[in-house]
Formats: C-alpha cells, structure tokens, sequence
C-alpha cells in the first residue's frame, strides 16, 4: 500500500482524533454536569417540558462513552498490526471504525457528531482507490447528515443537549456554547487542513512520478541511440573485418594472379614450358584464393548457421530472443526437406533476424508468428506480429536491406502495418533444393 | 507509552477480559433477587386529608410471597405536591422507578416523551379485558392510540346540594337537573344572603354543554364557536344572579348556598359515615349528578394512573405487580377502603362490600358513583393541556372580572393556540 511519509499529515490526523475525544468528553461531562446542575435548583420538572424524549441515566452515557472511546483508543493502536499482520481487509477496519463511531454519536445523543470526520480522514488516509473509497463516503455522508442534530431531531425525538444548556445561567450557558461551538468548527477547520496537506502531499507525489517517468523516458531513448550507435560500430568493424578479409585474402590471391600472369605474358614467348608451370602456380593461387574466399564467407555466416542446421538455427535465435525479452515467438516450419545453399540460408535467416528485431524494437510486440510455407513453385515466409503496427509505412534501412536480400534470391517482400505488423516473403524455387521433388 | 502498551498487550487484554467476565458472572447470577422500585407518593391523590397507607404494604407482601425472587422498594414520605418534581428529578436522571403513580396532570408530558412503557401487548398476554374497568378510567391511560397506564383510582366529579335549604324554598331534591333546571333553582334560593351556587368553574358549565375546549391531539382549541360561547353566557348568567359577589365555599359550610360542585374524594372525607369527623354537621346535605344539557352526560372523571417505566429491566414483572394493584379485585377493594375515590374496577363498585362502605341508606350509594361512573368521560390529555388550560382559565376570567363580561374569543383563542 502507498503510503504518504508526510509527517505533517500523520501529526494532523493524531490531533483530530485527540481533539475529537476531548469533544465527546465535553460533551459526555456537559450532560452529566447540566443534569446535576438542574436537579440541585429543582429544575427537573421543566427540564421534562423542554425536552422531547426523556434522557438516559447521564452516569450511564458516561460510563458508556468512556468504554466506547477506550474501544476507539485501542482499534486504533491495534488497527496498524492488523494491516500489516494479518489479511484483514482495510474495507473492514473501516466498517469496524464506522460503527464504533456511529455508537459513540448515538450515545451523546447527537449532540456532538465531528466524530464522522475522523473516520471520513481515515478512509482518505487509508484507502487510495477511488473506486473502492465510493461506498464508504456515500455510507459515511449519509450517516453524517442523518445524524446532524438539527435535521434528524425534527424525524425523531432527542434530548437536546441546547435544552439542558438553556437552564445554565447566562455566563456558564455562553461558556458552554462557545466551547462546545469552538470544538465544532476547530475539528472542521483541521479536518480542511488535512485535506489540504494530502491533496498538496498527492500533487506531490504525482509530480515525482511524472519526473520518474519522464527521466525513463530519456534514459529509454539515450539507450536507443546507445543501440543505434553501438550497431553503426559492428556495422564499421564488419566492413573494416570484410576489407581486411578481402585484403588478406582475395587482395594477395589477385595481386599473386596478377603478377603470375604479367610473368606468364613474357614468359609464354621466351619459355612456353615454364609459362606452363607458373600458369600451374597461378592455378594453385587461383585455388587457394577460392579456398580464401571461402573461408572468409564462412567467417562472415551467422554463428548460429555455422554450427547446425537451418531450422536449429532458427530455433536458437528464437531462444535468445525469448531469454532477451518478453517476446514469445511461435515457429511453424514446413521446411524440414529442403536443401538452400549457404547464401540462401544466409539470406532469409538475416531477413527473420531484422523482422524479430523490427517486432520488438519498433513494434513493441509481445508475439510473433514465423510462418515458414513450402509451396510447388515458392517458399513464403509470413512473420505477423501482435505491435503497433504502422500505418503508412516508410521503408528505411533495415527493410530496404530485406528487399534488397530477397531480391539477391529473385523473391520480394510485401509488408503490412495495419493488424500488428506482418512481413510476406515469397522466393522462387530453384530446382533440386526439394528433397522430395 | 503507546509503544509500551503494544509490546505488553497483556497488560491490557487481561484486564479487559477480567472485567468481562466479572460483568457477566454478575448479569447472570441466578441467585440475584430482580429489584422492583415503586414511585408513589403519601396521601391522597385527591389533596384531601387521608389515613391510610397501609394498604400498599399489604400489597408488595402479597406481591413478594407470589414472587419470592423479587423484592419490592419504594420511597416513602413524598408527598403529592413534590411527588411531579420528585419524579421529574428521576427520571431526568435516569434512576426512574419501574412502576410509578402518575397524576393525570403529568401522565400526557411522560407518555409524549417515552418515559412509559405501552403495555397494550402485556394487557393481551395476560388476558387483561378492558371492558372490567369503567371506560372513562380505563381510556385516561390511552394516548395516541396505545395504553401507558392502568387506572388505579378515580374520582368523579359530583354536586353537592344542601338538602335543609331546598327544603325550606319548598324544592323537591330532583336526582338530577339540566343546567335550566338548576339555574332556576339558584335563582329561587338567592335572596337575603342566601346563594345558589358556589365553586361552580365555567369548565364545569362546559362539561355540562359537553365542551371540548381543545381538539383531541391537542393542536389547536375551539374557543371561537356555539359551545363555547353558550358555555361562557350561561355562566355570566349565573354570576349575574350575585351581582358580582364571589359565593365562597365556606359560604356553603355555613349552610347559606344551596349548591356546590365536589368531588367523590371530597364528599368521602366530609361525609359524616361511617366514623369520620362531620365538617358538615348542621344541616344535611348529599350529591347528586352534576347538571347537564345532554342525552349522555359528560361527567369529568379524573384517574390517577399506574404505569411502567419505558427503560424498566424486569417488564413482565413490573405489569405483574401492576395488574395486582389495579386489577385483582380484593387488593382494589381494600385500596377503595382505605381511600377516598372510587375503584376504576366496575366489580368493585358494585360489590356487597362498597355497597356496605357507602351506606344503604345515604342518597349517593354505590350503585348511584356507578352509574356516575358509567357516565364520566374522559378528556383526552396532550403534552401542553395543563398550561394551554391555565392560560385559557386566566384568560377568560379576565375578562369576565377585569373586563366587564366582554370576551374577545377571537382573541383568547389566538392567544390559546401559541400555547399548544
């Protein structure tokens, strides 16, 4: 539970409380004194044809108030343990205070009915949802207004306690009407204090949240540039990787070839027999540099490819993604009896590769589906995921890139935006890579 | 301090639940006798010297030998002029009795405020019929259609005639008079210092022409209509046959006026029979039916009522010493003995024994406060009757004395209905 550390508001509201139990003290001690005051000058009698109802016993709703503050009292002490140890609802609580405060208001004979307030600051204080809040302030209103003297009095007889002040002489009367006026409106006055210190304490605490929200934010996007920047890196590394494997390879091989042939033309007049053996050398360097070359690409495969099989590939992507992030990916595969060469299978694992990426970075999905369709004339390949989608799509890098791989193979690819985000691949066949054709 | 009281909760559990059980072991002591307390007062209800209190402790004997788990207690020696503040002082304290004496004055105020208890559903339980008490007594104790009292001793209202002086005018004592009748009678007894009436209220004129002077719930009076207005002539009339002069009732002690309005409770101490001291001993005297204009006459009954506390612990209790005062037929017999109205109960009043307690050979026998009785009605009691009927009584004597006979009702009846 969200809980203010606002000292201010805890201080406030252990001052209600202790100024409400001073109230219903006062107003316990006023009736007792009154009765007293009014039996000693023989008053009892006009007492009676004053009031509306006759009045308990004064020792009685004295005693009786005592025992209800005192179950107030430890409620109270008692209620935070219950919270914390227990699995007693907060709703509970709430009601077990209601009545206990609905007992003390009806005790005092309505005179004295700020109680309300303290459980109207509790339900503030302790329940945080509006929606579950509802009910215990339309429950707590009612019983506030049905138990406001000047109201209910005209539905039901009470003893008034104006009725017995009316009886005190003038200076005691003023006296006790003042106090108990002043009680009234002090527990009002603190009770709009508190409200004021939550509501600026709430404001508060929606404005942290906003600035938390909007420093993740920007650590969001400094990671994404952090991302786009650390790709532009391998990116560089790879080409400077490519070079340099072209420059040790291939750049030897070529510049070996080149200058056994510019031998090989001199040669081929002078000598033709060891023309005939350089061109042998030539051949061997030729070979060699394939072999280079070959070794190079194989460098460049994506390490899963280079250990297993496609579909294993495919399968242990999949899991690091699953590992990385939320995404669930579901693979259908149609492909077991099908033999692509590297290139192809270079081809369309970079293609499922920059979709899943797409899916999770820009689509913000939590699915998606690889649907991989052996048909008699094409491959498809339809990834759809479950993100944003977009609706009027731009090409940028990373799928010009996949249209342009596709391309390589003789296929193309069609992208839609509107349900999620859905990536259409189709490749023509080539003849023999179908086992079972 | 709170820290400390929540790291000992023992400390405060085990008190708590010590007095608990203390309180209960006390609530549920079979052994505990059920305290019933009586409020009651000294005296007569009827502001007449009386004798006897006796009775009431024969009474809660009887009643603790039915009942051996209960003892009864009242407190004794408060007199009827305290015993509304003495009462009053309970309950605004809480320490009411269980069952109380109520004067009809006061019985309107306490059922309004709910310091009775209705005992409607106790007087089914227990096969109470009303139809054994006389109506007029039994309906003192309704209010707002439900029942807070028991009636436990009435007194009718009567007029006295002084038999000597009409007989010496040469009249025959009729059994009763309408008020023409009577006034005529006044008229031929008034001359030299000799009156007709004395005592004699406009409200008793107005239970004569059968005057409601307020509606029955008590919101408003009828003083600005026919009956009224007859009620008020008639005893303008009246006083016109003294020009002025006030007939006292010491007047008619000394045997000089022919009529004067009394009360059963009156007629009882007064009456020379059997044994009491004569006030009355030079001439003879006796009661007849108040005079009356209607067909069913319409005598004030007034009733002092018995009824159980609202906030009473032991009801059924309570109702049971309740209807052994009010409705067992000896212990009522006994009350009518000893003092001085008559029993609310119609089998009492009709039994050998108050035959005998009044006299056979008297005019008023029993069987004639019987039928006057039979005949009384009462008055519907509200909240504020007893101050809207001083205020309406101050008003229109006022005007009678102070005003030369002029009655502004208009007036006196606005004035009236702030009251209410």
């Amino acid at each position: 539970m969200l809980k203010f550390d606002s000292k201010q508001l805890s201080q406030i509201r252990h001052f209600i409380i202790f100024l409400n139990f001073i109230a219903v003290l006062y107003s316990t001690l006023l009736y007792m004194f009154c009765t007293q005051y009014i039996v000693n000058k023989n008053l009892s009698y006009e007492l009676m044809e004053n009031l509306t109802v006759i009045p308990k016993n004064p020792l009685h709703l004295f005693f009786y108030s005592i025992f209800l503050l005192f179950c107030f009292l430890v409620f109270i002490f008692i209620r935070d343990d219950l919270l914390e140890k227990t699995n007693m609802s907060i709703e509970l609580l709430i009601s077990i205070e209601l009545i206990i405060t609905v007992l003390i208001i009806c005790n005092l004979n309505l005179c004295y009915n700020g109680m309300i307030l303290v459980v109207f600051m509790d339900i503030i204080y302790y329940i945080r949802d509006l929606k579950r809040r509802m009910p215990f302030f339309v429950v707590s209103f009612l019983i506030w207004l049905f138990t406001d003297y000047s109201l209910i009095s005209r539905l039901i007889d009470i003893p008034s306690i104006e009725v017995y002040i009316s009886f005190l002489p003038n200076g005691y009367r003023f006296a006790a009407s003042f106090f108990k006026n002043f009680l009234t409106s002090v527990n009002l006055l603190l009770f709009i204090i508190f409200l004021v210190i939550y509501l600026v304490d709430s404001l508060i605490a929606q404005k942290n949240i906003e600035d938390e929200l909007a420093m993740v934010s920007k650590v969001n996007t400094d990671l994404n540039n952090y991302i786009n920047l650390s790709e532009k890196i391998a990116e560089d590394r790879e080409r400077k990787r490519i070079a340099r494997e072209i420059h040790d390879t291939l750049g030897h091989a070529l510049t070996g070839v080149s200058a056994g042939i510019d031998a090989c033309i001199v040669l081929i007049d002078i000598d033709p027999a060891k023309c005939k053996a350089q061109l042998q050398v030539i051949s061997q360097v030729v070979r060699q540099g394939i072999g280079d070359v070959r070794r190079s690409l194989q460098k460049l495969r994506p390490g899963a490819l280079e250990q297993h099989s496609f579909k294993e590939a495919l399968n242990q992507m999949i899991q690091e993604y699953k590992e990385l992030s939320n995404l669930d990916i579901e693979l259908y595969y149609e492909w077991e009896h099908i033999d692509l060469d590297q290139t192809k299978e270079d081809i369309i694992f970079r293609i499922i590769q920059e979709s899943i990426t797409n899916a999770l970075r820009h689509g913000h999905a939590t699915r998606v589906e690889i649907n991989m369709f052996n048909y008699p004339n094409a491959y498809y390949i339809i990834i759809q995921d479950d993100g944003k989608g977009v609706k009027d799509i731009k090409p940028g890098y990373g799928l010009k890139q996949m249209q342009e791989r596709a391309a390589m193979l003789g296929g193309h690819v069609v992208f839609h935006g509107d349900n999620g985000f859905r990536i259409f691949v189709s490749i023509p066949k080539r003849k023999g890579e179908d086992i079972d054709d | 301090m709170i820290r400390l009281l929540r790291k000992h909760k023992d400390l405060v559990a085990w008190p708590i639940v010590f007095a608990l059980m203390i309180s209960f072991i006390y609530a549920y002591n079979p052994g505990r006798k059920t305290v019933l307390k009586l409020g009651v007062y000294a005296g007569s209800s009827w502001d007449v010297p009386s004798n006897d209190t006796k009775v009431l402790d024969r009474v809660i004997k009887k009643f603790e030998k039915a009942y051996p788990n209960v003892k009864v207690e009242y407190e004794s020696g408060i007199q009827k002029s305290e015993y509304s503040q003495y009462l009053a002082e309970k309950i605004v304290q809480g320490k009411q009795p269980d069952v109380f004496v109520v004067p009809q004055d006061d019985f309107a105020l306490l059922a309004d405020n709910g310091a009775l208890q209705d005992i409607s559903g106790y007087m089914e339980n227990q096969r109470l019929s009303k139809t054994d008490f006389y109506e007029a007594a039994y309906n003192t104790g309704v209010y707002h259609n439900a029942l807070y009292g028991l009636p436990l001793e009435s007194n009718p209202m009567m007029m006295c005639v002084n038999i000597d002086l009409l007989k010496k005018e040469g009249i025959q004592l009729p059994t009763s008079l309408d008020l023409n009748q009577f006034y005529d009678i006044c008229k031929k007894v008034t001359h030299d210092g000799q009156y007709g009436v004395a005592g004699m209220s406009w409200q008793n004129i107005g239970d004569s022409f059968g005057l409601k002077s307020f509606t029955d719930d008590g919101k408003e009076a009828h003083i600005n209509d026919e009956t009224f207005k007859k009620t008020i002539n008639f005893y303008i009339k009246l006083r016109n046959l003294n020009k002025d002069y006030v007939v006292s009732s010491e007047q008619f002690d000394e045997g000089k006026v022919a009529f004067m309005p009394m009360t059963l409770a009156q007629y009882r101490t007064y009456k020379p029979y059997p044994y009491r001291v004569a006030k009355y001993s030079t001439f003879n005297w006796d009661c007849i039916t108040m005079p009356t204009m209607l067909e069913n006459p319409q005598t004030r009954l007034n009733t002092v009522l018995l009824s159980l506390s609202s906030r009473c612990t032991n009801k059924q209790m309570g109702f049971a010493f309740m209807k052994m005062l009010c409705y067992d037929t000896s212990i009522q017999q006994e009350w009518l003995k000893s003092n001085l109205g008559a029993s609310p109960l119609q089998s009492v009043m009709n039994s050998k024994k108050s035959e005998k307690l009044f006299g056979e050979t008297e005019a008023l026998k029993s069987s004639t406060i019987d039928s006057i009785m039979q005949t009384s009605y009462a008055y519907p009691l509200f909240k504020k009757k007893a101050q809207a009927e001083m205020k309406l009584d101050y008003l229109i004597n006022q005007a009678i004395y102070n005003n030369n006979n002029n009655v502004d009702y208009a007036y006196i009846q606005q004035e009236v209905d702030q009251e209410l």
